[in-house]
C-alpha cells in the first residue's frame, strides 16, 4: 500500500480550511447575514479551486508539451561549460583552494549564472566521505516548480479545503437550489477523488501481486503477437476453405474451446499431413492467446477497478467548474 | 573537442606521422583509422588538458614541449607523478578503462599534442594484427602509469612506492572476451587478480546442481587475495568476465619470492587481503559460512542474482520504478514523448523485474562501462564529465553497432528522414482528452500531414538525428527529467543500481546471519 499518496503538510491547509469552516458556523451563526464572511469563504473557496485545477493544467501542459518549463532549455554547450567549471571546482575543493560551504555555495552560484543555467540547473553541497575531499557537489536538475507527485498533493488537500470553504459559504442558506447543486458537485468531486487516491494507494498492490507471470504490458504486447502471428497463419490456411472454416469455428468458441479444438483436428485428420499441422499449430497459438488475453483482461479489471473513479471524478469536475464560474460571474455582474 | 573526421593529412604529415615510433609499425588499414581521425592540441603553458577526476577517453601523444602529471591526494597535497616529453604520451587508462582520470595533466611549456579519441585507441590497441602497438602501450603503462595505478587498488594501498616497484615487474596483463571464464570454481588459487577495466562475476556452483551468483567485480577491485591469506587456498566460486574485460594479475608465488617471507611488505599485503575478505563478508558469508542447502532455499527470490544476471548492476543510473506506487497511468512514457521533437520514447515501463515491487525500466543506464560506446567505431559515443553517455552526431553513422551492444537494448532509431514520427504530433485541439477525435483529421489528410513530418529532427545540440540511434539524454537542457518530475505517485526514480545491489547484499547478509544463527547457535566466527 502506498502510504506516500497522503504524507503532505498540505495536509495543514485541509485542516485548516475544515476548522475555519467550523470556526465560521459557530460564530457568525447564518452566514449570510455577514457580508464580509460570505465574500471571504467565497475567494478562499475560488482560490482554493484555482490551485487545484493548477494539476491539472501542469499535467496536460506537461502531456502535450506546452509547459512554460519547455522553454527553459539551455543549450548544451552551456551546460557542458557548467559542468567543466564545476568540475574544476571539484578539483579546487579537493586541493583544499577553497575550503569553506558559504565560499563554495557562492562560487557555485557565480557559475551557474555566468552560464546562465541556474534554472537548469540545482547543485547540492554535501560532506565528503572520510579521507576524501571536504565537500562533494551533486547536480542535479533544478525541478523548477516542484514535481507532479508534490502537486498531487496539493491537488488532493486543497480540495478537501475547496469544500469546506464552499459549506461554510454556503451556510444554513444551502437547499435546493443553485448553491445546493454546486455543494453538492463539490462534494462528489471531492469523495470521488478521496476514493480515487485510496484505490490509487492499494491498486497496484493489488495488480503487482496478480502480475507475477506477465505485467500488463507484457501481455498486451504478447497478445498482440500471437494475433499478428494467428492471422498470418489464417492466411495460409484460407487456401484449403475447410481448414480455415474449421479454424474459424475453433476461434469463434467460448468455454467449449478445447471440445471444438479436439473436433476440429479431427475433422481434419483426412487432409495432409502438412496442412494438418497447420491447423494444429493455430489451435495451439489459439490457446495460447486466449491464456494471455485472460491474464491481460483480469489485469485490466484491475486496472479498471482502479481507475474508474475518473470516469466520475473528470465529468464532475468539469461541470462544478463551469458552475463556479457562472456562479461567480453572476455575483459579480448583479 | 569531439572527435569527428579530419581534413587529409599532407604527404609531408603523413611521413612525419610514421615516423613516430609509437606509429610506425601501424597495418594499413589502422593507418587509415588514425589518419581519420587524428587532431592536434596545441597548448600554451600551464593548458589543462585533462583533469583529475575527469571522464575522458583521450589519448594524447607529445610531439613538442613538455607536460607535467599532478595529483592531489585525499589529504588535499598536490603531488607531482611525472613528466612527460616529445615522444611519451597519456590518457590510455581512461582510454581503455573509461575510467576517470587519476591525475591532473598540465602543459609546462608551449605543447603540441597528437590526440586520438577513445574508441580510436581501442581500435589500435586491441587489433590483433598491431600486437607492437599494444606492446608499446602497456611497456609504457608498466614504467610510467602502473605504480600510480596500483596505488588506486585498495589490496596494494599499504605498499610504499618502492614495494611497488619492486612488484612492477610480475605484473602481467590479460583481456578476456565477454563470457570466458578467468577462475574455476575448486581450483587452486595461484594469483591474484586486478580488474582494469570491464567486470567480473562470481557464480557458485551449490551441492544441488544449482548456480548461485556470489559476487560482483568492476574497475579497481580483486580478487584472489585468499592466496595472500593462507597456502592452498582455492576459488571459492567461478569467475567470468561479463564484458570485455582487462585484468592484471600477478602469481601468488611472486609475492614471497619478492618480499620475502614474513617481510613487513608481505604482512601488509596480507592484512589487507584479510581486511578485504572481511569487508566483502556478503560474498565471503556466501561462500564460506552458509550450507549450499541455506544459500540454495535463499537463492530462490534473489535480486542479486537476477541483477548480475541481467548485467543491471553494471550501470551506472536506471530508472526505478517502484511497482507497489506506480498506477500504470502511462504519465513518464507520454512526457518522453513530450520532450523529444522526434517523438519516440526513450522509456519502456516493460524492463525487467528485479524484485516483487521493484521494475528496472528499459532506459539508459549511463553504465559504468558503457558497452555502446566500446562498440562505437566512429567515436560517436562519448561520457561528458558528469558522467552521462551521449552521442555527437556529427560522427554517428546509423550503424548500428551500438545496438547490439547495449546489454539493456535502450537504444531506438528515430525515424529515417520522410518517415512519420513514432508518436504522431497532433494539434492543439486534436489533443483535448475526449473532444480531440473530433478534430482528428480524416485518412485522407493524413498524406500531406506525413510530408510535413519529413522535417528532419533535431537533437538537443541541434545535430540532425534522423535514421540514427537515440537514447534517453536525461531531458539535455531542459530543467526537469520528465519522467522522474511528471510521474503523479513519485514512483518512478533514479537509483545506482550498484547501490541496489548493495543493499539487497546487505539484505542478504541479515537473511545469512539468520540461518546460519539458527542451524548453529550462535554468530559466524
Ligand atoms: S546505451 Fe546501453 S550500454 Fe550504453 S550506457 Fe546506456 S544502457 Fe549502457
Ligand atoms: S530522463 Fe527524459 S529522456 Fe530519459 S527516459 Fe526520462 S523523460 Fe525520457
Ligand atoms: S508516471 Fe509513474 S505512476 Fe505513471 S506509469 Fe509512469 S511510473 Fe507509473
Amino acid at each position: 500500500m502506498n502510504l506516500s499518496l497522503f504524507k503532505s503538510w498540505y495536509s495543514v491547509l485541509a485542516l485548516l480550511g475544515i476548522a475555519a469552516a467550523i470556526a465560521c458556523s459557530l460564530v457568525a451563526g447564518d452566514i449570510a447575514d455577514v457580508r464580509w464572511l460570505r465574500l471571504a469563504t467565497g475567494w478562499l473557496a475560488g482560490s482554493s479551486m484555482a490551485l487545484a485545477l493548477g494539476y491539472v493544467l501542469r499535467k496536460y501542459m506537461h502531456k502535450y508539451g506546452y509547459s512554460p518549463e519547455f522553454k527553459l532549455k539551455v543549450p548544451i554547450a552551456q551546460l557542458e561549460r557548467a559542468e567543466m567549471r564545476l568540475n574544476e571546482l571539484r578539483g579546487k575543493i579537493l586541493t583544499r583552494a577553497v575550503a569553506s560551504r558559504a565560499e563554495i555555495t557562492a562560487e557555485i552560484k557565480r557559475i551557474l549564472s555566468e552560464e546562465r543555467v541556474q534554472r537548469v540547473l540545482a547543485v547540492d553541497v554535501k560532506p565528503g566521505p572520510s579521507g576524501g575531499a571536504a565537500f562533494v557537489l551533486e547536480v542535479n536538475k533544478a525541478f523548477l516548480f516542484g514535481r507532479a507527485a508534490k502537486w498531487l498533493h496539493l491537488h488532493l488537500y486543497i480540495s478537501i479545503a475547496f469544500a469546506a470553504f464552499v459549506l461554510a459559504h454556503g451556510g444554513r442558506s444551502l437547499g435546493l437550489d443553485f448553491g445546493g447543486a454546486l455543494f453538492a458537485l463539490s462534494a462528489l468531486v471531492v469523495v470521488t477523488g478521496v476514493i480515487g487516491i485510496a484505490l490509487w494507494a492499494l491498486g497496484p498492490t493489488w495488480l503487482t501481486r496478480r502480475e507475477r507471470d506477465l505485467s500488463i504490458e507484457e501481455s498486451f504486447v504478447l497478445h498482440q503477437g500471437f494475433q499478428g502471428k494467428l492471422q498470418e497463419l489464417r492466411g495460409t490456411l484460407a487456401a484449403e476453405p475447410e481448414l480455415a472454416a474449421l479454424l474459424d469455428d475453433v476461434m469463434r468458441s467460448g468455454a467449449d474451446a478445447p471440445a471444438r479444438t479436439k473436433a476440429a483436428l479431427q475433422a481434419a485428420s483426412q487432409y495432409p499431413e502438412e496442412r494438418r499441422r497447420m491447423l494444429e499449430d493455430a489451435c495451439v497459438l489459439f490457446g495460447q492467446m486466449r491464456r494471455v488475453e485472460r491474464e491481460f483482461r483480469a489485469l485490466w479489471r484491475i486496472r479498471l477497478t482502479f481507475m474508474a473513479w475518473r470516469a466520475v471524478h473528470i465529468p464532475a469536475a468539469v461541470l462544478l467548474s463551469a458552475a463556479v464560474l457562472v456562479h461567480v460571474v453572476s455575483v459579480l455582474r448583479y | 573537442m569531439e572527435p569527428s573526421p579530419q581534413p587529409p593529412p599532407t604527404a609531408e604529415e603523413l611521413e612525419l606521422l610514421f615516423q613516430l615510433e609509437l606509429f610506425k609499425d601501424l597495418p594499413k588499414k589502422l593507418r587509415d583509422v588514425l589518419v581519420r581521425f587524428r587532431r592536434y592540441t596545441p597548448g600554451i603553458a600551464g593548458t589543462i588538458f585533462i583533469r583529475q577526476g575527469e571522464y575522458t577517453e583521450d589519448f594524447h601523444y607529445v610531439l613538442a614541449g613538455s607536460v607535467s602529471a599532478f595529483r592531489a591526494n585525499a589529504d588535499g597535497k598536490v603531488e607531482l607523478l611525472e613528466s612527460l616529453g616529445p615522444h611519451e604520451w597519456f590518457g590510455e587508462v581512461s582510454a581503455l578503462s573509461n575510467q576517470p582520470s587519476l591525475a591532473t595533466l598540465k602543459a609546462d611549456v608551449p605543447c603540441t599534442l597528437l590526440t586520438i579519441d577513445g574508441s580510436t585507441f581501442r581500435v589500435l590497441y586491441k587489433d590483433v594484427t598491431n600486437a607492437k602497438f599494444r606492446e608499446r602501450i602497456d611497456k609504457h603503462y608498466r614504467e610510467r602509469a602502473l605504480i600510480a595505478h596500483m596505488r588506486t587498488i585498495p589490496l596494494f594501498r599499504a605498499l610504499s612506492d618502492s614495494d611497488l616497484a619492486r612488484i612492477r615487474p610480475h605484473v602481467h596483463f590479460e583481456t578476456f572476451a565477454k563470457g570466458k571464464v578467468i577462475a574455476e570454481q575448486d581450483a587452486p588459487v595461484s594469483r591474484v587478480y586486478m580488474v582494469r577495466s570491464g567486470a567480473v562475476g562470481c557464480t557458485r556452483r551449490l551441492r544441488d546442481g544449482k548456480q548461485k551468483i556470489v559476487g560482483y567485480h568492476m574497475n579497481n577491485s580483486s580478487f584472489g587475495e585468499r592466496a595472500l591469506e593462507k597456502e592452498l587456498a582455492t576459488w571459492p566460486g567461478t569467475y567470468t568476465a561479463l564484458a570485455p574485460t582487462d585484468v592484471l594479475s600477478i602469481e601468488k608465488d611472486a609475492f614471497g619470492l619478492t618480499f620475502g617471507s614474513g617481510s613487513a611488505a608481505l604482512n601488509a599485503l596480507q592484512q589487507a587481503a584479510l581486511e578485504l575478505l572481511r569487508a566483502d563478508q556478503g560474498q565471503a558469508a556466501a561462500v564460506r559460512g552458509v550450507e549450499d542447502a541455506e544459500l540454495s532455499r535463499i537463492a530462490g527470490d534473489d535480486r542479486i542474482e537476477q541483477m548480475v544476471r541481467r548485467q543491471s548492476v553494471k550501470g551506472g543510473e536506471a530508472l526505478v520504478i517502484d511497482l507497489q506506487r506506480c498506477v500504470r497511468c502511462n504519465m513518464c512514457v507520454e512526457t518522453c514523448v513530450a520532450v523529444h521533437e522526434d517523438r519516440v520514447p526513450r522509456l519502456s515501463k516493460k524492463g525487467s523485474r528485479v524484485s516483487a515491487e521493484l521494475n528496472l525500466a528499459t532506459s539508459c543506464y549511463n553504465c559504468e562501462i558503457p558497452e555502446c560506446m566500446m562498440a562505437c567505431g566512429y567515436g560517436a559515443i562519448r561520457r561528458d564529465v558528469e558522467g552521462v553517455i551521449r552521442f555527437v552526431y556529427d560522427n554517428c553513422v546509423g550503424c548500428a553497432s551500438c545496438v547490439s551492444a547495449c546489454p539493456y537494448g535502450v537504444i531506438r532509431y528515430t525515424p529515417p528522414p520522410g518517415a512519420a514520427p513514432v508518436v504522431p504530433k497532433e494539434s492543439f485541439l486534436e489533443q483535448i482528452p475526449w473532444v480531440g477525435q473530433f478534430f482528428r483529421k480524416a485518412a485522407g489528410a493524413a498524406a500531406s500531414e506525413a510530408e510535413s513530418k519529413s522535417a528532419p529532427v533535431l537533437s538537443a545540440r541541434g545535430e540532425k538525428v534522423n535514421g540514427k540511434s537515440i537514447k534517453c539524454d536525461l531531458c539535455a537542457g531542459l530543467p526537469f527529467e520528465g519522467c522522474v518530475y511528471n510521474c503523479p505517485t513519485a514512483a518512478i526514480s533514479r537509483q545506482n543500481p550498484a547501490a541496489l545491489f548493495e543493499s539487497e547484499s546487505s539484505r542478504a547478509r541479515v537473511v545469512d546471519g539468520a540461518i546460519h544463527d539458527a542451524v548453529h547457535g550462535g554468530p559466524r566466527g
